[in-house]
């Protein structure tokens, strides 16, 4: 089974780097899009679905923080497992992301096996719900 | 990802550096920056973008080297205090300051790595 993954990172060059890692960790990814921040991302969803989120905190127009709020607010998103990559490690962050609604957290810099663990979990949670 | 050997402390920065830039605000806030040679910067990009050289734009190395000032910023920040968070502005290239209050050189297996950190910026 193919998984639909959206990426939201302002940074093109790690919007490239995590679509590199999901292609070579063995996870059958469908369609892959990109968003530069929650905006896009938001307008993305509205005629796309996807099984995984993958998304930065601190974006212009509209943060992670924002958009995972967003999510938990709309019945028909909120059930989209999100994995929040950032530089931020402090406890603060991590505690606050996850407590708004964030399935996962991967600190940059990180390896691809990292990433890779962190988006099985998620997606064997999905696999156990089918 | 981005990952070089360090092989000690280094006297001199390359003339004319790609140098980037990036402010934060909490405790302490301040102003934080990497400086690279040319050279250094584009095997950085091929290396974190999976891509020669040759192939790779100015545009994609100056993401790359933002990307990682980005990274290593977030990091020192979250080792400075784990408790509390830091609101961190978008990297960008820009002058290395005259006067920087902490500044150290690095040798590392692909050039000589600058790094630059200023504090006491308004919290």
């Amino acid at each position: 089974m193919a998984f639909n993954v959206l990426i939201v990172d302002d940074s093109p060059a790690m919007r490239g780097f995590v679509r590199r890692v999901l292609e070579l960790s063995g996870i059958e990814v469908g369609t892959c899009l990109n968003a530069s921040n929650g905006q896009e991302a938001l307008d993305l969803l509205r005629s796309n679905w996807v099984d995984v989120i993958l998304t930065d905190i601190n974006m212009p127009l509209m943060d992670g923080e924002a958009l995972l709020k967003i999510l938990e607010a709309d019945e028909s998103l909120s059930t989209i497992p999100v994995i929040v990559i950032s530089t931020d490690s402090t406890q603060h962050r991590v505690q606050s992301m996850l407590t708004l609604g964030a399935k996962g957290y991967v600190t940059k810099p990180f390896l691809p096996e990292t990433l890779r663990e962190e988006i099985e979990k998620v997606l064997g949670v999905l696999n156990a719900n089918f | 990802m981005f990952f070089t050997g360090v092989l000690g402390a280094a006297t001199d920065l390359p003339s004319d550096p790609i140098t980037t830039r990036l402010d934060f605000r909490g405790t302490p806030s301040g102003s934080f920056g990497l400086s690279f040679s040319h050279e250094s910067s584009r095997q950085i990009a091929a290396g974190f973008l999976a891509e020669d050289e040759q192939d790779i734009s100015q545009v994609q190395v100056n993401e790359v080297i933002c990307e990682l000032t980005n990274m290593l910023c977030g990091t020192l920040l979250s080792r400075i205090d784990s408790e509390t968070s830091f609101d961190l502005s978008h990297p960008e290239l820009a002058p290395l300051p005259d006067n920087p209050e902490y500044s150290r050189n690095f040798e590392t297996d692909i050039g000589t790595l600058g790094v630059w950190l200023n504090l006491g910026g308004t919290p």
